[in-house]
């Protein structure tokens, strides 16, 4: 019973993350149309981002998220510029082919700033937690408060403020808010920009209790397509709790099953999803 | 009413494929000239060749992507599936002794073209993005299978024994260069197929399919089964390249057999050359040797894996640039000497002039022509209709034609003089309006009331507003409220409401006649 409670805890501690920075990923996919391929590399960007900050001034991991995430608010204004900026009401393909080029260019630059090799915070330096019997590793339950701060501070914003309006008018009907004098621009860039801001956190908060290498995006980009998906287009709660259900169902294969088949569970849960049931499993998907 | 008789195909049928290709054969002519120029090039140098093989490995590929995702309108991302699939099946079969290559070679196509088709059903009603995500889930699922089971090498892979002499059973060769040459002839024959299948019946009716699903099964097309059999055509030519890859190799391994670089590397030339164009894949594949040779140049001082940085950079300046890739662009640039040449040929035929992707919202040239910025909606309307009853044949194009004429090609015109909905032009129906272009896509919507998204689209994601709903929009005003119900840009909403459209068309139809 110990190892299923600490597998459950494990998973919803990691899935917490997954969900946070899929509400990124489903912030772009409900208001643009962008399947960002590259969102993946941002959290990895985010983790590198943090490595090379704390590795220049040794600063604490905590102080490097509020610094990581004010240096992604630029960042990510440059890449819609340079990327996405007018490709939103082309094509979707377009956009996905593009942010596929990003993806690549985003990994490339990563091995050729930092190698190949792994990079980790010192296991040693890492304070832990324990509750009871239960042993975690601080990072990680910090993670797990920022994930839920931060998606529950978007999806009040997204709920009850102007802008959240705009933005929620426009995942839900593009032409009916621009007619309706939303700057479809603005909704268009802030969005991106929050999805890459989100992605940086996120990628600070694993960076905690996580190694990276520059393939680490294409790891995190598969799970945030499938918690999107499960959770429903451009629902933040859905997204938070299919990335919840994702951790969780990795960790439990991987504890009972196989390591190297954890995703296996979670990819026939996602293909099964998408063939029975494309609005998520919540059912409440916008898209 | 004309009884809508598949319109789109019968018409440029009439032309039987294979005459089509003998007429058209100076462009193969061209081809083979290159491969041999290739072939004669790399001869003498182990580098070159091995240079050489990955590029007709990845020509082959993109063509194979290109069937499906170019003239299908499928982003089949998971293609490379079939390639890992392939390629594992006939190393693992000689690794263990189960079963010889030249044996493992037909079933690896078998399974790939039935797994193909089955998914393509399957995965029928899920749209655009979501389908490039599912295919993509399922390609890396595989990958990750294999790495579980030590019979297919776990992680490591599987290395097939080092030929010792020339034998087909094996499909064993001594030199590279034979490989090579058996690359260039499978090239050939991938461009063959392509051709061959473009302009067949089935080939027409999945070009219908593709811009408008909803008008195709109006037509009496089988929309889904042709999607599928394309896709099926699609995996074989992808499984083909796996044994290839494999056997010149003799290596298979998770990550490149089934990861998300080779998916890059697949795309990247269809994307540089043109989708739903014929040539432009095995164009576009140029760019895989001359980046692996730039970055050998580089190789030691500079930049690691150049080629791919090269490769993303592609992707994205070739798609913010020039949309529809290297042959529309060279077609712009020559004009209608290059219609009349046939070399563009494919690509003029009706709807699928080179666009970058499919999607009939793409309309490719709005970079070209940015002030088209409501390209979905100005689709079909923008040109008065013309009676090029014989632009199926393109040998009358006008001469000024160059990109412009294409634009209008695309842009709305069904095939063969026909409208979409496979009623011939002229046939006393008001001519689009002229009005729709100019207008602001908003108040447009509004005043057709059937805002360009209804849910219950036409079921694919890059919809377009369909420019006259088979049954008449009143069929769909019970929908129109339901504005937070945005059926784009994927699948889920097309479950709800959507389904129902298509089929109820066609029962109409049916019952009419």
């Amino acid at each position: 019973v110990h190892l299923l409670i600490s597998s459950v805890v494990a998973g919803l501690l990691v899935g917490a993350v997954y969900g946070l920075f899929s509400v990124g990923l489903s912030l772009s996919f409900g208001v643009l149309r962008l399947v960002n391929f590259a969102h993946g590399d941002l959290v990895m960007g985010g983790m590198y981002g943090a490595s090379a900050l704390i590795a220049a001034t040794s600063i604490s991991i905590y102080v490097a998220i509020p610094l990581i995430a004010l240096a992604a608010v630029p960042f990510g204004l440059l890449l819609f510029a340079m990327f996405f900026q007018g490709t939103g009401t082309r094509n979707d393909h377009d956009q996905l082919i593009i942010s596929l080029g990003l993806a690549l260019l985003l990994e490339t630059a990563a091995v050729n700033l930092w190698g190949n090799d792994a990079r980790a915070l010192n296991p040693l330096s890492i304070p832990s937690v324990t509750i009871g019997w239960l042993h975690l590793s601080q990072p990680q339950v910090v993670a797990f408060g920022v994930a839920i701060v931060l998606t529950a501070a978007i999806d009040v914003i997204l709920r009850s403020t102007p802008i959240g309006r705009a933005v929620r008018a426009v995942v839900a009907d593009r032409e009916v808010a621009l007619l309706m004098g939303v700057n479809e621009k603005r909704v268009f860039a802030g969005a991106f920009v929050v999805s890459v801001v989100v992605a940086a956190i996120s990628g600070v908060v694993l960076y905690g209790y996580l190694p990276v290498t520059p393939a680490t995006g294409s790891d995190f980009i598969l799970i945030a397509f499938m918690v999107v998906v499960l959770g429903g287009i451009g629902d933040v709660r859905g997204s938070f709790a299919a990335g919840l259900l994702v951790g969780l169902v990795e960790n439990i294969t991987a504890t009972y099953v196989n390591t190297s088949v954890q995703d296996v569970a979670v990819y026939a849960l996602f293909v099964l999803a998408i063939i029975f049931r494309p609005t998520g499993l919540l059912g409440r998907g916008v898209a | 009413m004309n009884p809508p008789t598949s319109p789109s195909i019968s018409r440029p049928a009439r032309v039987q494929p294979l005459v089509w290709l003998s007429r058209r054969s100076s462009s193969f002519v061209v081809l083979i000239v290159c491969e041999i120029a290739v072939l004669l090039f790399s001869r003498h140098s182990a580098y070159y060749t091995s240079v050489a093989l990955e590029w007709t490995t990845f020509a082959l590929l993109a063509q194979g992507f290109n069937l499906i995702a170019g003239y299908g309108g499928r982003m089949a991302f998971g293609n490379v599936m079939f390639f890992g699939i392939s390629s594992y099946l006939v190393v693992t079969g000689a690794v263990h002794h189960w079963f010889p290559e030249l044996v493992g070679l037909p079933i690896a196509l078998a399974v790939s073209a039935v797994l193909a088709y089955l998914l393509s059903l399957a995965l029928w009603r899920v749209s655009g993005l979501l389908f490039a995500l599912a295919t993509f889930a399922l390609a890396t699922m595989l990958g990750q299978l294999v790495t579980v089971f030590s019979v297919f090498g776990k992680s490591a892979g599987l290395q097939e024994p080092l030929a010792v002499h020339t034998s087909v059973v094996h499909l064993a060769f001594i030199t590279q260069f034979t490989y090579l040459v058996i690359g260039a002839v499978l090239v050939l024959l991938a461009v063959v197929a392509t051709a061959w299948f473009g302009r067949s019946t089935v080939g027409r009716e999945l070009q219908a399919a593709r811009d408008d699903r909803t008008a195709a099964s109006t037509s009496g097309i089988k929309a889904r089964h042709v999607t599928a059999l394309a896709w099926m055509l699609s995996a074989v030519i992808t499984a083909v390249a796996g044994v290839f890859y494999a056997q010149y190799n003799l290596f298979v391994e998770p990550t490149s057999a089934f990861g998300l670089s080779t998916i890059t590397l697949i795309v990247v030339p269809a994307i540089l050359g043109g989708m739903g164009t014929l040539w432009g894949p095995v164009v576009g594949s140029i760019i895989i040797p001359l980046g692996l040779l730039l970055s050998r140049l580089s190789n030691g001082h500079g930049v690691a894996s150049l080629n791919l940085l090269i490769y993303g950079a592609i992707l994205i300046v070739v798609l913010r640039v020039y949309p529809g890739g290297l042959v529309s662009a060279w077609r712009a640039l020559v004009g209608t000497r290059l219609a009349r040449s046939g070399a563009a040929r494919s690509t003029t035929a009706p709807s699928s002039a080179a666009r970058s992707t499919t999607a009939p919202s793409s309309a490719a040239p709005s970079t070209t022509a940015p002030s088209r910025g409501s390209g979905r909606l100005a689709r079909g309307c923008g040109a008065p209709p013309r009676s090029h009853a014989t632009a199926g044949h393109n040998r009358h194009r006008p001469p000024a034609a160059g990109d412009r004429r294409s634009q209008e090609l695309r842009r709305g015109e069904g095939p063969a003089g026909r409208d979409l909905l496979g009623r011939p032009r002229g046939d006393g129906r008001p001519a689009r309006p002229q009005r729709r272009r100019q207008e602001h896509p908003v108040q447009l919507h509004r005043r057709r009331g059937e805002g360009g998204q209804r849910p219950g689209g036409a079921g694919r994601a890059g919809h377009h507003p369909p420019r006259r709903p088979p049954a008449g929009p009143a069929r769909h005003r019970p929908d129109l409220p339901d504005h937070q119900a945005l059926p784009e840009p994927v699948g889920p909403r097309e479950r709800g409401g959507g389904d129902a459209a298509p089929v109820r068309v066609h029962r109409r139809r049916g019952a009419r006649r």
